[in-house]
């Protein structure tokens, strides 16, 4: 893992001095984690393929400003993604038009809670998810890892929006204090 | 509503990277990131915090095209690329359609004398021109005037001109401007010996600043010829 991050420095920082090739290295090694996560929040493969592309082109140009206090070389790579895609996902209104095509790439999305493939990074987090109660646990995974709004979360869950919105800041207060220790 | 309060930016921070502060507030607090250091830190640690959830996300080979097209987007001219050759010897691959729009620019020009002796004018790939560069070498002045410069602007990166001599490595002009009004300069008896050497110019993308290196680092984006009047 932390051989991965120094690589990945490496090529992120020959990208911020213009180098191509190093850009084309640091593509191929994160953009098929990357663009899971896209499908993942958007669940159309077009639209996945365009936040990749935009997400990349983006890195290309700001690799300059990573910096260590944004965490792993990784981690930053995939908010930038994970940006991307979430304001592709709410400018693209109605969502039916998603939804539509949602089978499309069903079969490759995990269930919520599977973490079988869990990284080192993920170990720490995963812990502390488990510490959390089941719907707490459920909002929050639900809306990062696919994008849901409070209303869609109303929805999902059948719970009003007040218990909602209680069980993400709850749940995220429980993470913070789990994480610290 | 004090957006700095400790515990209320902590909230909006994991909103924020949660996606589930949204609309308004979100772009309210993506304000407030841009003034406030410790909103970005907050937002900063809640990404480290909540991220390694993608982990656990299955990896999808994305299609080639997506590559290619990141590619294209990032230069749009790479001429003298997967020839074999080095980059600054393929400035011979310069197009007719620029030699013709630069023949036009020159005819149509009110020329005052004592006119420029060289000239190498650049284009995009739609042969619209971005920068005109002449140069006296009697005098050793160099002017750098730019067209539609400000159109390819890249941010936090800067355009660098090279010599391209017939012998030897190419050699910096120094950086190009994107806006404005022409760039003058003298030139050394060196560099004018290099520059009667050099049959092209070429620019190429650099770190703010130019190139560490004292040769070009990053892709090279446009090429030019150099043409005796």
């Amino acid at each position: 893992m932390l051989n991965d991050h120094v690589e990945l420095q490496s090529l992120l920082q020959g990208t911020a001095r213009g180098d191509q090739d190093a850009f084309a290295a640091l593509y191929q090694a994160t953009s098929a984690r990357l663009f899971g996560v896209c499908l993942r929040i958007l669940r159309n493969r077009a639209a996945a393929e365009d936040v990749l592309q935009d997400a990349f082109v983006k890195i290309w140009h700001h690799a300059s400003e990573y910096h260590s206090e944004r965490g792993t070389v990784l981690t930053w790579l995939t908010t930038i993604v994970r940006y991307r895609a979430l304001d592709y996902l709410r400018r693209v209104k109605p969502e039916d038009e998603l939804d539509e095509q949602h089978e499309e790439v069903v079969s490759e999305r995990d269930g919520p809670f599977d973490w079988a493939v869990s990284g080192a990074e993920m170990e720490g987090l995963s812990l502390c998810l488990d510490e959390l109660n089941d719907s707490q646990r459920q909002v929050i995974v639900l809306s990062f890892l696919e994008g849901l709004t409070h209303p869609e979360l109303v929805k999902r869950v059948q719970s009003p929006l007040g218990t909602v919105k209680s069980w993400i800041r709850r749940g995220l207060q429980s993470l913070r204090r789990c994480l610290e220790r | 509503m004090n957006y700095l309060q400790a515990e209320l930016l902590e909230h909006l921070a994991a909103g924020y990277v949660l996606g589930t502060l949204q609309g308004r507030a979100r772009l309210r607090f993506e304000r407030v990131m841009m003034d406030s250091y410790k909103a970005r830190q907050a937002v900063w640690a809640w990404e480290q915090r909540l991220t390694p959830m993608a982990d656990t996300v299955s990896p999808v080979t994305p299609p080639g095209r997506v590559w290619r097209n990141i590619e294209r987007r990032i230069a749009p001219t790479l001429p003298a690329r997967g020839l074999g050759l080095p980059w600054w010897r393929g400035w011979s691959l310069f197009s007719t359609a620029c030699l013709i729009l630069l023949v036009a620019l020159v005819v149509l020009r009110p020329v005052q004398p004592p006119g420029p002796d060289q000239i190498a004018l650049f284009s995009n790939e739609k042969a619209q021109p971005l920068w005109l560069v002449s140069g006296n070498l009697e005098s050793g002045r160099l002017s750098i005037k730019p067209i539609n410069a400000e159109a390819v602007r890249v941010d936090n990166k800067a355009f660098e001109l090279w010599m391209l001599p017939a012998s030897g490595q190419p050699r910096s002009l120094g950086l190009l401007p994107v806006s404005g009004s022409a760039q003058e300069q003298i030139l050394s008896p060196q560099l004018l010996a290099i520059l009667q050497d050099s049959a092209g110019l070429a620019i190429s993308l650099e770190p703010e600043g130019g190139s560490p290196t004292g040769l070009p680092t990053g892709p090279v984006l446009y090429q030019a010829a150099i043409v005796e009047l």
